[in-house]
């Protein structure tokens, strides 16, 4: 926890992700009511509750982190949330989700096999960091095949799940 | 003129290999998606026509499970399968009804290719063995002195179960209340635990509990055998005969000859006697409706359940 | 004991073997998110026609008891969990793993899973009749408190920013209404997208909240998955024997209340798992350990859910009516080879339905030496796999585990949605768990709730409904427990005065725990 920026901390908004995600959810909450309008009593009594329920604990939190925030300094021993996840290559988690809503796409387009060679061996070359051999790769290129081989199998031909198809297969 | 005789000898060349087709069909193993979850009267039906089906043809049936919104998830996407015969697709009626009639689910009704009805299990009214209701006419009297206290439980709203009581109202001009369940299975532990007082239900479902049930009524059109001493709904002068319909279906552009083919098959598996022995011991009631007869039983069908409908308020979009 | 004749019947070479490839198998097809234990019954199914019925039934039992024990494979190894009944699981597994005890964890799961799934089994051959009928007396309010009682356990998850967690609830809740409701047939919250008809699937859900970020973190920095160095890869069993004496009392009161609620149709293993976690926790002497790696978490989940196997089949048995969707494919298999099923099972049919529960605890029993094994070698494997290859094979599971729920490629797209969004908001500080706590409780809550109401209504005692049922106020009482205990406690602790502070742990399930 010690590694949030302390330098600024007595200037910084308490938890300002935090706080914008709450704002998010009071929107949404909002939103989810308004689309309750057309239903049923016995359809609208629980989304209509909860959003609201959603709303309330969202604007709690604001309100909390806007008076932590103007008092300035937190307690040291106020509980907060480690930011997770910090530190590493941003570039890779944005390319790596690109990946796999790419994979997910071309399923149709590709067929199943296909796609998922594609895709698995693109997603390979974001999680790779160090320099690799040649070797390596074709390595890395094999236990990929043979994965997807064997799953293809399984499912296709044991436990005949309909795969889907595309050009290829 | 040339170009004439090229395009009749292309028509000419299709239709000898749709009817080739059709003749050896099927020559490789069929697959029998079934639009619900394992386990269910759909997925018992297919099971039991499944080795009928490998005796009489010689190629397997592979039966698959594509669950979702109730079959619509399934229905949706049919017409873009292969469309070879080799994917048929069970389904059921009344949702294939109700559900595009209710709201846009992805499919209408008529883009339905149905190539044979073959069963039915008719709704019927449970009561647990130590219930006050002893017959139909009990729980009608009940239900006249003191509207809506009679409670029905149900498999969802829009279902078979609930076009049943919304039909059971009308006819005994009683007003009841319809609890909907997530299964026929909670639908019917509601029953056995009164948590309900009554329930709809179908034969099959009141077959496995044995005597811990009561079957009032059931609405087939002559007593159901695996149920000889319970009355029908039009013996006790109620004209009620439904239930979940199932059929088998096929992409659209599938080629007539061949939805022929499988319905003369699907036939005479109807017509096995230890495939009707074994449909009856489970509670189902098998019923003959052949491709040709198909668009008949579905008008009629719709009709009903349009009425249904109306009393039950679904927008009629 | 004339039921040991059976004993010898199940007892023959064919059903040991059955039961041993059956097991196995389970646990493979349990262990990879997305492939069911329902799809693998339904897949045995038509096999188990050419055999004798008893046969059948105890290789689809193997099957079943495997799938849910698997379940925790990935749950402690990948933090995913491979089935509904393994969330718990990934409180404690994962962070075990993480920090190098992930031989542990496996042997603590495999000894636990052994447990509740043999309390499971004797409870089914023992008390089968007398319990179905605690099934009954459970109705929709039952239910709804049921669901409330599970949803407390955010208070405890979310030690530190009650808030967070509470939001993050709701956004599950809501989560789980999307799709055409049960009760009412609206369609809510799909914006016209026919993908969402359905509804979003738990499983989808579950694969998308906890996989995807971890995953994304994982392509991110250089860490290896898991801590290696000076982790033992042994069995480590000696120690894991003496964890579970320790905690034999966790052990047992998991292992009944996985039975009991396995009993109810439709509550399932997620809920035993998760309302057994939450009672391990408020009876533990350390609450605050539990969630960052704590070996009586483990403990608690996994005798639950396999204790749900022994429990389910009781009103499957008993009532003919399945207590979870597998009991429902085998309910149906038993149908097809034409035996009669519902009350006169247990009396007429005895010798199937004892060489079968037989059969459901040699099993379980063999799930020990296969589990062991099988457990230290995907550990193995998951360390000794260089991340490049370890990352795209997680991914590919994923997209084949949601696909596989319904053959349906819209719920990977849900899934890799869901991840997207759980891994920001957890940027944000807010946890998976209550989201994922929302969305698998959510239909039980409102149709319990929505059900309670209309009966209520009809009977013109709506209060009465909720609040005048012995078993509602029982659950409600301990609901309450569970969510002012921590207050309780401290303010017994300030009490006291002399007890040495602890300090305040903060639930952080992807980081190594201060």
């Amino acid at each position: 926890m010690a590694h949030r920026a302390e330098a600024h901390r007595s200037f910084m908004p308490h938890d300002p992700a935090g706080t914008g995600v709450a704002v998010l959810f009071v929107v949404l909450g909002a939103f989810l009511i308004a689309q309750t309008g057309g239903m049923t009593p016995m359809g609208s009594v629980f989304p209509i509750t909860i959003s609201a329920a959603m709303i309330v604990f969202s604007a709690i939190l604001i309100l909390r982190n806007v008076v932590i925030g103007l008092k300035s300094r937190a307690a040291p021993g106020e509980a907060e949330e480690a930011v997770r996840g910090e530190g590493g290559s941003i570039v890779r988690r944005i390319l790596f989700l690109l990946m796999m809503a790419a994979w997910v796409g071309l399923i149709p387009v590709l067929g199943f096999f296909v796609a998922s060679l594609l895709a698995f061996l693109a997603i390979t070359a974001v999680a790779i960091h160090e320099r690799v051999s040649a070797k390596e790769v074709a390595a890395l290129a094999v236990i990929g095949l043979v994965i997807l081989t064997a799953f293809y199998l399984l499912m296709a031909n044991v436990l005949l799940i309909p795969m889907p198809r595309g050009l290829f297969f | 003129m040339k170009l004439m005789a090229i395009l009749a000898g292309a028509v000419f060349a299709l239709g000898t290999v749709s009817a080739a087709q059709a003749q050896d069909y099927p020559s490789k193993p069929v697959n029998y998606i079934i639009p619900f979850n394992a386990g269910g009267e759909s997925d018992i039906a297919a099971r039991l026509q499944q080795p009928v089906f490998e005796k009489l043809t010689g190629q397997p049936m592979v039966v698959q499970y594509m669950a979702g919104a109730g079959g619509a998830q399934a229905w949706s996407q049919m017409n873009g399968m292969e469309a070879d015969g080799y994917t048929i697709m069970g389904t059921n009626l009344p949702h294939i009804i109700l559900q595009p009639m209710a709201q846009d689910v992805g499919y209408k009704t008529d883009d339905i290719a149905n190539v044979y009805f073959f069963q039915y299990t008719p709704d019927a009214i449970i009561v647990p063995k130590d219930s006050q209701f002893k017959t139909l006419k009990d729980l009608i009297d009940y239900a006249k002195q003191n509207p809506g206290l009679v409670t029905f439980s149900g498999s969802g709203t829009n279902s078979a179960n609930d076009v049943a009581k919304a039909r059971f109202d009308k006819l005994a001009e009683v007003t009841t209340t319809y609890i909907p369940f997530s299964g026929t299975s909670p639908a019917t532990a509601a029953v056995l635990g009164s948590q309900v007082l009554a329930g709809f239900s179908y034969t099959t479902a009141a077959i496995n509990q044995g005597d811990q049930l009561r079957v009032l009524a059931v609405a087939a059109d002559e007593r159901v055998p695996s149920f000889p001493d319970v009355p029908t709904f039009k013996e006790l002068g109620y004209d009620m005969v439904g239930g979940a319909y199932r059929g088998i279906a096929v992409p659209k552009a599938t080629p007539d000859d061949v939805k022929k083919k499988l319905s003369d098959v699907l036939d005479k598996i109807n017509h096995d006697p230890d495939f009707i022995k074994k449909m009856e011991d489970g509670g189902f009631v098998l019923i003959n409706v052949p491709f040709d007869q198909v668009p008949d039983f579905m008008a009629k069908r719709e009709k009903e359940y349009e009425e249904a409908a109306k009393v039950m308020g679904i927008a009629k979009k | 004991m004339d039921k040991l004749v059976y004993l010898a019947e199940a007892l023959t070479p064919l059903n040991l073997l059955l039961a041993f490839v059956g097991v196995l198998a389970g646990i493979v097809i349990g262990a990879l998110p997305g492939l069911s234990a329902t799809m693998a019954v339904a897949v045995l199914v038509p096999f188990t026609f050419t055999m004798e019925p008893a046969s059948g039934l105890i290789v689809l039992g193997a099957i079943y008891t495997g799938a849910i024990y698997g379940g925790s494979y990935s749950a402690i190894l990948v933090n995913t969990p491979g089935t509904p009944s393994a969330i718990a699981t990934t409180f404690d597994g994962f962070p075990m793993a993480k920090r190098g005890d992930g031989a542990l964890a496996v042997s603590l799961s495999t000894l636990a899973s052994v447990f509740g799934g043999l309390v499971g089994a004797l409870m089914l051959m023992f008390l089968a009749p007398p319990l179905a009928r605690v099934a009954l007396a459970f109705g929709p309010p039952e239910y709804f408190w049921l669901a409330v009682f599970g949803l407390t356990l955010i208070s405890a998850l979310s030690v530190g920013n009650l808030m967070k967690g509470l939001i993050g609830a709701c956004f599950g809740l809501l989560l789980s209404m999307v799709g055409v409701a049960v009760i009412g047939a609206d369609v809510r919250f799909t914006f016209g997208s026919h993908m969402l008809l359905g509804g979003i699937d738990i499983v989808a859900g579950l694969i998308g909240l906890y996989c995807i970020p971890v995953l994304i973190d994982l392509v991110a920095t250089r860490d290896p998955h898991l801590k290696v160095e000076g982790a033992q890869t042994g069995f480590r069993l000696g120690e894991a024997l003496s964890i579970s004496w320790r905690e034999k009392f966790n052990l047992l009161r998991s292992s009944i209340i996985g039975t009991l609620v396995g009993i109810l149709p439709g509550a399932g293993g997620s809920v035993a798992s998760l309302v057994s976690y939450s009672e391990a926790r408020r009876a533990s002497r350390h609450p605050e350990r539990y969630g960052t790696g704590e070996p009586g978490g483990i403990i608690a989940t996994e005798s639950a859910n396999n204790a749900t196997v022994g429990g389910g089949f009781i009103p499957t048995l008993v009532l003919g009516i399945p207590g979870t969707p597998p009991d429902a494919v085998i309910l149906g298999a038993l149908l097809v080879q034409g035996i009669k099923i519902g009350p006169a099972l247990f009396s007429a049919q005895s010798p199937i339905v004892y060489t079968f529960i037989f059969g459901l605890i040699i099993g379980t029993l063999i799930m020990l030496p296969v589990g062991l094994l099988v457990g230290r070698y995907a550990y193995k494997s998951i360390i000794a796999i260089p991340k490049a290859a370890l990352v795209p094979t997680i991914a590919f599971m994923t997209v084949i585990g949601s696909f596989a729920i319904h053959n349906n490629l819209s719920d990977s797209a849900v899934m890799l949605g869901l991840g997207a969004i759980g891994w920001v908001l957890n940027r944000a500080g807010f946890a998976p768990s209550p989201i994922v706590l929302g969305l698998v409780l959510g239909q039980i809550a409102e149709q319990g709730y929505v059900q309670s109401y209309l009966i209520g209504n009809a009977q013109h005692n709506v209060l009465g409904m909720f609040f005048g049922r012995p078993i509602s106020l029982v659950i409600v009482a301990f609901a309450l427990l569970t969510l002012f205990y921590p207050y309780i406690a401290k303010a017994i602790g300030a009490a006291r005065a002399r007890r040495s502070r602890t300090d305040i742990v903060v639930e952080s399930r992807n980081g190594t725990p201060s």
